[in-house]
């Protein structure tokens, strides 16, 4: 439905952030249609054979391996997730790419990524992808303690991380909101995935970015970066995560509504443009 | 010895002759009798789970489908609420989506001409809070039911009626009788009702909406659901309460299809949690005469044919030639 299934191989089992388990799977014929910003819906039948599709964003792809790794999203139930019983070996239904990928700006060469534990996987692929196109890159990342973030390791060394905690046991004691102020000016795009909190810090941000862009102190209209041509991608995008669904835009369970009409978060998510949208509760 | 080969040969070659082959298995169902509608097979696609019309085209071969009802269409666009809206939960799935659609008007322009070129039946499924609001609904939509091939309207009781101070119709037999006269009143097409396994009074609804002039009871609706989210300050969905589909539905929608069916003879759309063809069985076992899909739809398109393949050899198995054989199977006493 929507895309055909394909069989992937579990590879590997493994944790992008203390229970944020990742799944690599071996899927050639799969990946190279994948993008920074797109999801695979994992298929494994439950007791009594009903199926779901689930959303695992694309945290990266290997294709020297022929694989994708994909990240678990924890379930609102907290219970056992069908998925994280899963066995090295084990073959399972992949449907992708859903969605869209994140548009980045062929002029872009500051890219401000802000993060949570939830959000990191949306944009780990962004951030490999970034960095090896020579796109300088910083990841705020906001956490509640220091054992709650995503290893370094994780990232491309050329990736600047700036952390916030809330108990302040390692970086900036406090929220990304506090810190976001600093790099605005700096970014030339900007991407959040996470919490409603960091989204509405990131958003406030952009709105204030786009205010002073347009006025100086003396009210004339001010001078902002020229864009290249075909660029068409907000200073700003939010990735709105979801749990389950059709894929195929039918059922209404991942739509959004903007100021530009409706995002189904499946077909045309999940970066939406928030700062030009009016969010009702994604964002 | 020579003899016994004898006997059992006579015996295998008698039991062939008696065989039906499934292929020959008519599934065609003829529901209701004063405005009778028929479908080639037992199988509905559910409103909701494959939207509108346009999105199912490459997705479910609906050659293998007897009806598909169109996600739930109102006289004005309803706004399907804040996100989240779909959460799994233990067993299936919580939805809030509010039955949300851009309003008749606006389903029927962009989606009609999908319904015109459907290999199966099409039915509207219509959502009101109130008796006024459904005759407009029906009178607009009567405008070009016909031009755009809509052969029934289902009317969906599991949504809120404006006199119940929000509950749904459903709570109350009166109230949903009373929406079905108007129904009836308005339109001469087939006509479903649609109610959940929580409805009130379901055996006097089933038996009283036939005489109201209902053609079928689809026993199908999702019961409204409730879980907090992770961290227990708020609720799963935005909404609060969403609608539950999956397999853990399936026991008391089976429950509610033989109490329908076994206290009013109305032929009954029966659904729930359905995610195979053994399920399926069940519920034409529990007294339905026809069987509605949904969610399961998403991660496996082809289980309208699988269904179909197993309900011809299941009839085929009984020496049987109807579907209808294996309606109820179920119902009665086993001691008696």
């Amino acid at each position: 439905m929507g895309s055909t299934p394909v069989a992937g191989e579990l590879l590997a089992i493994g944790e992008l952030a203390p229970g944020r388990i990742a799944l690599e799977f071996r899927a050639p014929t799969l990946i190279a249609g994948l993008r920074p910003g797109h999801a695979l819906h994992l298929v494994r039948p439950e007791s009594g054979g009903y199926r779901l599709r689930r959303v695992a964003p694309v945290s990266r792809v290997d294709l020297i391996r022929g694989s994708v790794e994909v990240s678990l999203q924890p379930r609102v139930d907290g219970g056992q997730d069908v998925l994280a019983g899963l066995r090295v070996g084990d073959v399972i239904e992949l449907i992708g790419p859903i969605g869209q990928p994140i548009l980045i700006n062929k002029a872009t060469m500051s890219l401000l990524l802000i993060t949570d534990g939830e959000g990191f996987a949306w944009v780990r692929a962004l951030a490999d992808a970034a960095a090896r196109a020579g796109i300088s890159v910083t990841m705020l990342q906001q956490a509640d303690t220091a054992a709650d973030l995503p290893p370094a390791s994780l990232l491309p060394d050329v990736v600047e991380i700036v952390v916030a905690t809330t108990d302040g046991s390692i970086g900036h004691r406090g929220t990304v909101a506090d810190l976001i102020a600093e790099y605005v000016s700096w970014a030339d795009q900007a991407v959040v995935a996470g919490g409603a909190d960091i989204r509405a810090a990131a958003t406030s941000a952009a709105l204030q970015r786009r205010t002073a862009d347009r006025t100086t102190a003396s009210g004339k209209p001010a001078r902002t970066r020229t864009a290249a041509a075909g660029d068409r991608a907000p200073w700003l995008q939010a990735l709105l995560a979801h749990e389950i669904g059709c894929g195929i835009g039918a059922c209404g369970g991942c739509t959004v509504a903007t100021r530009a009409g409706q995002v189904r978060l499946c077909r045309e998510g999940p970066a939406v443009d928030v700062t030009g949208s009016a969010s009702n509760g994604g964002a | 010895m020579a003899a016994l080969r004898a006997s059992r040969a006579t015996q295998e070659s008698t039991q062939v002759s008696e065989r039906i082959n499934p292929l020959t298995v008519d599934l065609a169902v003829t529901l209701g009798t004063e405005h009778p509608l028929r479908l080639e097979r037992p199988i509905v696609v559910a409103s909701g789970p494959l939207g509108f019309g346009n999105e199912v085209g490459g997705v479910i071969d609906l050659r293998e489908v007897g009806l598909f009802v169109v996600r739930g269409i109102s006289l004005r666009p309803r706004f399907g609420g804040l996100m989240p809206r779909l959460v799994e939960v233990p067993g299936g799935l919580m939805h809030a989506v509010n039955r949300e659609n851009p309003g008749a008007d606006e389903v029927i322009d962009r989606h009609g001409v999908s319904w015109r070129s459907a290999p199966c039946a099409v039915a509207l499924s219509l959502v009101a809070s109130s008796v006024r609001e459904l005759a407009q609904l029906i009178a607009r939509v009567e405008r070009r039911a016909d031009e755009l091939g809509i052969e029934a309207l289902e009317i969906d009781l599991t949504v809120p009626c404006d006199g119940l101070e929000g509950a749904r119709w459903e709570s109350s037999a009166d109230e949903s009788l009373r929406l079905i006269d108007t129904a009836r009143g308005a339109t001469d097409r087939p006509l479903i009702a649609k109610v959940s396994s929580e409805a009130s009074e379901l055996r006097r609804l089933a038996s009283e909406s036939i005489d109201a002039g209902i053609d079928a009871l689809s026993v199908s609706g999702s019961p409204r659901g409730f879980l907090p989210d992770r961290a227990r300050r708020g609720p799963a969905v935005a909404a609060g309460f969403g609608e539950l589909s999956g397999p853990l539905v399936r026991p008391a929608a089976l429950a509610a299809i033989a109490e329908a069916a076994s206290g009013s003879g109305a032929p009954i759309i029966g659904g729930g949690g359905i995610g195979s063809p053994a399920d399926a069985l069940d519920t034409f076992a529990a007294g339905a005469s026809a069987v509605s899909l949904g969610t399961a739809l998403w991660a496996d398109p082809r289980l309208p044919g699988a269904v179909g393949d197993s309900l011809r050899r299941a009839v085929a198995s009984r020496g049987e030639t109807n579907i209808l054989a294996l309606r109820g199977s179920a119902l009665g006493s086993r001691h008696e």
